[in-house]
């Protein structure tokens, strides 16, 4: 599957806009992308390891919902899906 | 009346176009104004992010331009500001005047939103009302819990419903890191530029008499608000439409952010702008 970033998320992803993995889920897809970029984990995740609400994801164009980011390993992925991941507003 | 902030700045051709203070340059200025109010009427910003997680965002800008002002006008001018909390810290406005020594020739009203840092290195940031502490720090004649002013839907609507489509276009850009701030996040005092390329360019390329009234004349008002913002290495749309509604032409723009795998109709609107110009008879 395809991962992209935009934005504010980029200079922790080493300004790669697309990643490509493999994951069975949204659960492994988070935890794979935290292993590969180790500074990206902080920013992304909080504190129980959720995404934090700052960010968006958008899985082949459509937005996924917050309840699903909360229960990310029942969120199914395939090989050719992309997941865009983006900071809703950020404080600069 | 808000407690001032006033600085005095030398004139230099860049801030002009060939008929007037350039918006962006106006709109700048007022970032100049909100950091010396926050400064004087809350703390300093870099002490409202590390020690309170706050900061703000523009939400939308109204600039009115009062009277004739080129470069050969003034050596100087006076950038004189005012922070105001309206609805209970929902919202900062930011009151600028700027004034010449014939007097005041642009008026810029600011509308800010709160934002409350995550604490990541990232910036992002959730909006939030301003924090009682915070609040506390505004006198009560600083403090309005009235309705806040948003010029920009009424005049839209005016020109949509009641005007007359004259021209229309679409162009894109790249949103550089030179546009964007610590965050990576667009800065909102460069939108006027962008719809100004927008502009110009549907002007030159339609060679229509009565669009060039958006070069030769200056703007009176420039209004826009932000939706959503756009980021480092993000792609931007920018649709114009123009409408003739009495003695005004308005080039109305909305800018649409192009996301990956996103389609294009479900595209975020990130802003909506306003050009007005005057039509002489």
């Amino acid at each position: 599957m395809k991962v992209v970033f935009s934005g504010t998320l980029l200079r922790f992803v080493n300004y790669k806009k697309e990643v490509e993995l493999e994951a069975a889920n949204l659960h492994e897809c988070i935890g794979q992308l935290g292993a590969q970029f180790p500074s990206l984990r902080p920013v992304l995740l909080n504190g129980d390891g959720g995404v934090r609400n700052t960010h968006q994801l958008f899985l082949n164009g459509e937005q996924v919902d917050s309840a699903v980011t909360s229960n990310a390993a029942a969120c199914h992925l395939k090989g050719s899906d992309t997941l865009l991941i983006l900071t809703a507003i950020a404080g600069g | 009346m808000p407690r001032r902030h006033k600085i005095t700045v030398p004139i230099d051709t860049c801030q002009f176009s060939p008929t007037q203070l350039q918006p962006a340059t106006a709109l700048r200025f007022g970032m100049m104004g909100l950091a010396g109010t926050i400064r004087n009427q809350l703390v300093d910003w870099h002490l409202l992010k590390t020690e309170f997680r706050t900061t703000v965002v523009i939400a939308g800008v109204a600039l009115d331009y009062l009277r004739p002002f080129q470069f050969f006008s003034a050596a100087e001018l006076e950038i004189d500001s005012g922070l105001v909390a309206r609805r209970g810290g929902k919202f900062l406005e930011l009151e600028c005047r700027l004034r010449a020594a014939e007097g005041e020739v642009a008026r810029l009203a600011m509308l800010t939103r709160p934002v409350r840092l995550s604490g990541s290195e990232a910036l992002d940031a959730t909006p939030t009302d301003l924090s009682e502490p915070l609040l506390r720090r505004f006198q009560t004649d600083e403090r309005d819990d009235g309705s806040i002013v948003r010029p920009l839907p009424a005049r839209l609507e005016g020109f949509v419903s009641r005007g007359t489509l004259v021209a229309e276009g679409s162009t894109s850009f790249f949103v550089s890191r030179s546009d964007c701030e610590i965050a990576d996040q667009w800065q909102n005092v460069r939108l006027p530029d962008w719809l100004a390329s927008g502009r110009e360019r549907l002007i030159l390329h339609q060679a229509d008499p009565l669009l060039t009234v958006g070069l030769r004349e200056p703007m009176t008002r420039f209004l826009a608000e932000f939706r959503r913002p756009m980021f480092f290495g993000d792609e931007g749309v920018l649709r114009t439409r123009v409408y003739q509604h009495r003695a005004i032409l308005a080039f109305v723009h909305e800018i649409t952010c192009a996301l990956p795998s996103v389609a294009e109709a479900r595209r975020p609107l990130c802003a909506i702008g306003i050009e007005e110009f005057a039509l002489k008879n």
